[in-house]
């Protein structure tokens, strides 16, 4: 880390105040992770694998040894801001690929020193970190992939050239025209071209062959996860399946798609037992909106799911959940270019994230989560939008409209990382439960 | 068996066996009433021994033969094309043309040698359509212009019998198949106009060869037979239908269609998908990974429909292990 006078924008910290930073920040983490844990351990029924992904959510565990030991060998790690990243490329050139969006709460508080509290707390606690060198695997990073899709990750991308080398990309906002696609094709050839260069490894088609088999793996394991989640009685609590699903973050995705398949097998016996987390009348609640990072922002989902009466989240459109491996790669033919362009338009042109538009506005977020309402027989949906997320809170106005007049119950939820809204955001969701109950119930009457 | 390459692959060795090599098991040119069974696709003359006539011949022949050849060859061809035309649209490219299937097995071995391909510009395809429109024009001029009595085109009936067939790609591909390796790209020198379109033939065999394999179906795009039965695929039986709810746009059927149909991925309001560019193979529906978001369908009842298990199959990139894992 070259932290120097050249610095643009990162304030360099004393060194004493550094180390009680990390210790405090240590002990908050794994305090935070624990309850969480803790809370999602009292779900009946829980499934017996999902002591695995506990135990990969532990930021300072087995899985930080792993990463610093495969360094020692001198693997390289690279991380990525948003899921628009090639994540094909990084494994095919050998690297780890690390996704480094913060969901530390504390941080956010020392990234306020350079940015202000208006911003999205994603992008503060990035910063946070980023200053006093807390989080494990952000620290391990040779370089930072930033596909520059929302305005907080475009910015906080140049923040952290202070202190990474980081590969910008150029996110096309409106993404299905010919020249688009094109210009992001060519984002990714260089992010390929220079990815070759960090690792000294030719990235040739076996490589992006069997990187697409590894993620075609993992995208097949998590739609199964998300088609057991279809079915009722519900076997996996909303935040469980969360937490699988954001493990992909930092966890060897080989061993996560394994363990994803042994969970789903487990799942599924508990299915013909009828062995469920819930009682049948709990309201099904879709989750939409900012994402929602592990651990912090665990908040909510803790909220609905303990809230009296319950939810029970069955299904996410967040880009740290669900979304993350839904989208497979279709390679048509096997020639390199192919594989490429393949790579390239799995990442932006199925995405639903409200940075991109077009004339018809973005039409496929809500085509998506119409069919998800109908898929997993949603009661109400839940859109979370976190302080600064601008893209997602403007977007709200015509989902509602249109949810509106097919009858189906949308709740505007505008949070931050801070715990001081607890209270307030309790009684909000607890009372749209309780609308989304009696709906139901009266609902049956009829 | 869930991909449906697999199942096409059948149907044209079957149809190509059948067309070309059925007429040496003893079955000559299928009849009734001495009514042909007239087929839409390029089921040639040229070959040696043919059980049904392709609709060209029949419209050439039946437009330079004068009224009374009209009235017992044309119009029965003209009936049966609408009726097979109405029921399968232009599924005959892609699951009975031999011509078809030849250029099926050199974007195979192009496949199998990693070779990419290109794509046609939206320019170059409005050319091809204009082209094969071209095409079917000049054909039926030139056909009925022979046919018309004292007219100047007959003094040349000779050198322009059945222009198309003499240009036909068809013309070289079948003898090489039947092994008469003589007949092919031979010069007829009677007239000069005959031997003018001898080179021509040559040309358009060269042209085919080459471009082929690199360009995907390039030949269905100029066929003139493809133009004509193209009109039927917005009334056709079998469809290609879409869920535009289901779709996420992610481009994969755009990209694996041979003939670069835009529909496909562009519609997300209309149910069913009709261009006149689809050969309806299918490809876009098993590469959809979406659950029943493309669906084949005769009339509205759905025969397959796309899922996340068919598009791993049909994938190009397959891991061995990956079948077991989503069986189980």
């Amino acid at each position: 880390m070259n932290k120097n006078s050249q610095a643009k924008y990162l304030p360099a910290l004393p060194p004493e105040e550094k180390e009680e930073l990390q210790k405090a920040f240590k002990a908050s983490v794994q305090k935070t992770v624990a309850e969480n844990i803790e809370k999602m351990r009292k779900v009946p029924n829980r499934a017996k694998a999902m002591e695995y992904f506990d135990q990969v959510s532990e930021f300072f565990g087995m899985r930080e040894k792993e990463i610093r030991e495969f360094k020692a060998h001198g693997g390289k790690v690279i991380g990525f801001a948003c899921m628009l990243a090639p994540v094909e490329l990084i494994l095919a050139a050998g690297a780890i690929p690390i996704r480094i969006d913060s969901g530390f709460y504390t941080p956010s508080k020392i990234g306020d020193r350079v940015v202000p509290v208006e911003v999205c707390p994603v992008v503060r606690s990035m910063i946070g970190l980023t200053m006093a060198e807390l989080h494990p695997y952000l620290e391990m990073c040779d370089v930072i992939i930033s596909p520059n899709s929302c305005d907080g990750k475009t910015k906080v991308c140049e923040i952290l050239t202070d202190a990474f080398p980081v590969w910008e990309m150029n996110v096309p906002r409106v993404k299905d025209t010919p020249q688009a696609k094109a210009y992001w094709l060519d984002q990714v050839k260089e992010v390929k071209r220079k990815m070759e260069k960090l690792t000294g490894r030719a990235i040739n088609r076996k490589a992006m062959r069997s990187a697409i088999a590894t993620t075609l793996k993992a995208t097949a394991a998590s739609r199964r996860l998300q088609d057991l989640r279809k079915c009722s009685p519900a076997v996996i609590s909303g935040r469980d399946a969360m937490l699988v699903e954001q493990m992909t973050f930092f966890d060897d995705i080989r061993r996560w798609t394994e363990k994803t398949n042994q969970l789903c097998d487990e799942l599924e016996t508990k299915l013909k037992e009828k062995a469920s987390v819930a009682p049948a009348e709990t309201p099904r609640i879709l989750l939409t909106g900012s994402p929602m990072v592990w651990p912090d922002c665990w908040k909510i989902p803790n909220l609905i799911e303990e809230s009296k009466p319950a939810g029970l989240i069955v299904a996410d459109e967040l880009c740290s959940g669900d979304r993350v491996y839904f989208d497979p790669v279709g390679v048509d033919e096997g020639a390199g270019g192919d594989m490429l362009k393949a790579i390239a338009e799995r990442y932006v042109l199925p995405c639903t994230c409200p940075c991109f538009t077009s004339e018809k506005g973005n039409q496929d977020r809500i085509d998506k989560l119409q069919t998800m309402v109908k898929d997993y027989k949603i009661n109400g949906v839940i859109y979370h939008v976190i302080r600064g997320c601008h893209l997602y809170a403007m977007e709200y106005m015509r989902l509602k409209r249109l949810f509106d007049k097919e009858n189906i119950p949308i709740y505007y939820l505008d949070t931050e990382y801070s715990r001081e809204d607890s209270g307030q955001m309790k009684t909000r969701i607890e009372a749209f439960i309780e609308m989304l109950a009696t709906k139901t119930s009266t609902d049956d009457l009829y | 068996m869930l991909k449906i390459t697999n199942w096409r692959l059948a149907s044209q060795i079957l149809c190509f066996g059948l067309i070309v090599y059925l007429g040496y098991a003893g079955v000559r040119l299928i009849e009734w009433k001495n009514i042909s069974l007239v087929l839409p696709t390029l089921s040639c003359y040229y070959t040696n021994h043919r059980i049904a006539q392709c609709f060209l011949r029949a419209l050439e022949e039946g437009l330079s033969g004068g009224w009374k050849v009209a009235y017992t060859t044309l119009i029965p061809s003209i009936v049966l094309l609408v009726i097979l035309g109405v029921i399968f649209g232009r599924s005959w490219c892609s699951w009975v043309c031999p011509l078809g299937f030849v250029q099926d097995v050199f974007i195979r071995v192009r496949k199998y040698l990693r070779i990419g391909y290109y794509n046609l510009s939206e320019n170059l395809k409005l050319t091809s359509v204009f082209v094969r429109w071209f095409l079917v024009i000049s054909l039926v001029c030139i056909a009925a212009g022979i046919g018309i009595p004292h007219f100047f085109l007959k003094e040349y009936q000779y050198d322009l019998i059945t222009p198309f067939c003499q240009i036909c790609p068809s013309k070289q591909v079948f003898p090489f198949c039947e092994g008469r390796f003589k007949e092919m790209l031979t010069v007829d020198n009677i007239s000069a106009l005959s031997a003018v379109m001898s080179y021509l033939a040559i040309g358009v065999f060269v042209f085919y060869l080459l471009t082929t394999s690199f360009i995907r179906r390039l030949w269905c795009r100029l066929c003139p037979m493809g133009a004509i039965l193209g009109l039927f695929n917005r009334f056709s039986f079998l469809s290609l239908r879409k869920e535009g709810k289901r779709c996420t746009k992610c481009g994969i059927c755009k990209r694996s269609c041979p003939v670069q149909v835009e529909e496909v991925y562009e519609e997300k309001e209309k149910e069913k998908i009709a261009s006149s560019d689809c050969t309806l193979c299918f490809r876009c529906v098993e590469m959809c990974p979406e659950k029943d978001a493309l669906k084949v369908g005769i009339v509205n009842y759905p025969i397959a429909r796309s899922k996340f298990k068919r598009f791993l199959q049909s994938s190009a990139v397959k891991a061995k292990k990956l079948q077991k894992e989503i069986s189980q």
